[in-house]
């Protein structure tokens, strides 16, 4: 009947209701943290510069991946970018003070300057991509799961 | 000369006094080795210098580059070590890691030692005491006073062993050996070189019209920024230009030219920052030109144009500096060097030599 769906029509709508929830959830965890970066978290160095970098993409990546049907892996970078941040100020700020506490009266600028070094942005990135592996993985497993079962 | 005496004065009192202070025995110094080396000199140095005990702290906060000289007596033994700040400042050091006192110190420097170094590139300095020392290799410049008393004579308590100063400038170069910098990337510098540390030999060289350009280091912006080496080299750049005649690229002071600039650029990390200063020229009334350069040549060429360079080095894999190029020194035995503002140090005598210490990543010439 033409008016009947199939199992398989049914399963392409669920996907695509999926997507379409998994694209507005990310694009709207991405847009809440860039505003709330630029607003009221300016002051702060790594909400500032990724805010300023625009994520350096990530934000695409994420929403690639979902079109892609990736979307256990998108779901992981936009954690992970949120996580990252959060990391990535606080223990940037941790290390930053650590290392601060070495610099001594004439000591050479130039190890001054290396000394007062933030590395919200290694631990950002860092952050990311120990997500993004620990999405890939999942989806693997779960993938052979799904196989082994069927 | 008022001044040299008072500090001559102050230093024999503290050579005289500390000793007693501190319950020091005075003993003959022992059979092991106790010449200084370089950071034994500083330590010393440095001790003195910055100690507000005696009124007034000679020690910069940001010192460029620092000159240490040996002097020795007639026997050719090295007894102290002439230390000289290039932002003013100096002390004789006792070449005794056992009393690592200073026989002088005092702001600017010695006037009759950087006489001697001015006019003798390899000089051997005998040093009897503050007012008397000549270089032996100029005889010219020999004064009639080789056969005055040696330092030791002059002050034999210098040969005598100074525990507690030893100990506590022993325990400070502890701390700073003990001291890990901690790098995350990269080993640690960008290998520039100072201009006293440049090859010797015939070159040719140019430089942009950079005399009387203001410039700043990140040094002087701690406080507001992080990371800023990006938004530093920008404001250098607008500084040049301003100082060409285009005047409305400088706001009221440095600082406000800064954060003009920084709330462009940003902290650090930035991969670019010409289209950056270009926005920020563009916000002055100019409009900024610029273009890729990748080899020595290029920098060359801009240079000959009076174009400075924004170069971006690598030490690392997110380990980035941005510096600013003035000018080249091309040897005739090969060599290329580029000479550079390197965002540290308020002078333009440092140089990189491409390739060499950290990976260079781009660079661009800048014209209005």
């Amino acid at each position: 009947m033409d008016f009947c769906y199939s199992i398989l029509d049914l399963k392409m709508i669920a996907i695509r209701k999926h997507k379409t929830y998994s694209l507005i959830t990310t694009i709207v965890i991405f847009f809440a943290l860039y505003f709330v970066s630029k607003i009221y978290l300016q002051d702060m160095y790594l909400f500032e510069w990724t805010q300023r970098h625009y994520y350096l993409g990530m934000w695409i990546i994420a929403i690639g991946l979902i079109l892609g049907n990736r979307i256990l892996i998108s779901f992981s970078i936009s954690v992970g970018n949120f996580v990252g941040i959060l990391l990535g100020q606080y223990v940037g700020d941790w290390i930053k003070e650590l290392t601060m506490s070495q610099i001594v009266s004439g000591m050479d600028p130039e190890t001054v300057y290396q000394l007062q070094h933030h590395p919200g942005v290694e631990i950002w990135l860092l952050t990311i991509g120990i997500f993004f592996l620990i999405g890939a993985i999942t989806t693997l497993i779960w993938k052979r799961k799904i196989t082994s079962t069927s | 000369m008022k001044k040299r005496i008072r500090n001559l004065v102050v230093t024999c009192l503290i050579i005289s006094m500390l000793s007693p202070c501190f319950g020091v025995t005075a003993f003959a110094t022992s059979g092991e080795n106790t010449d200084m080396d370089d950071l034994d000199i500083l330590i010393s140095a440095h001790y003195f210098l910055d100690s507000d005990s005696y009124g007034e702290s000679f020690w910069s906060d940001s010192i460029s580059d620092i000159d240490i000289v040996p002097l020795y007596n007639t026997s050719g033994k090295i007894t102290a070590y002439y230390v000289e700040l290039a932002e003013g400042g100096y002390a004789v050091v006792n070449n005794n890691t056992e009393n690592p006192t200073t026989i002088e110190f005092g702001e600017g420097n010695n006037p009759l030692i950087r006489e001697i170094l001015d006019n003798n590139s390899n000089p051997h300095i005998i040093y009897n005491n503050p007012l008397s020392l000549y270089d032996a290799n100029n005889t010219t410049m020999t004064r009639s006073i080789s056969d005055q008393p040696d330092l030791y004579d002059n002050y034999p308590d210098l040969q005598v062993k100074d525990s507690s100063l030893a100990s506590m400038l022993s325990e400070q170069k502890d701390i700073i050996e003990s001291t890990p910098h901690i790098v995350p990337y990269g080993d640690g510098d960008y290998g520039f070189i100072n201009w006293s540390d440049m090859p010797s030999g015939s070159y040719t060289s140019d430089n942009i019209p950079y005399s009387g350009t203001s410039w700043v280091i990140t040094g002087d912006f701690d406080d507001i920024a992080s990371d800023h080496c990006g938004a530093t080299a920008v404001t250098n750049l607008a500084n040049y230009f301003a100082n060409q005649g285009y005047s409305k690229l400088k706001k009221s002071s440095n600082r406000n030219t800064f954060i003009a600039v920084h709330n462009i650029v940003g902290n650090g990390p930035v991969m670019t920052i010409a289209d950056k200063a270009k926005k920020y020229f563009s916000n002055c009334g100019y409009t900024l030109q610029y273009s890729s350069v990748g080899t020595f040549t290029g920098i060359k060429d801009a240079t000959k144009k009076d174009r400075p360079c924004g170069i971006l080095l690598a030490d690392g894999i997110v380990k980035w500096h941005w510096i600013l190029s003035v000018g080249y020194r091309d040897y005739n035995s090969g060599g290329d060097y580029i000479r550079i503002m390197d965002g540290w140090n308020r002078n333009v005598n440092r140089f990189y030599k491409p390739g060499s210490g950290s990976l260079w990543i781009s660079a661009t010439q800048y014209w209005i």
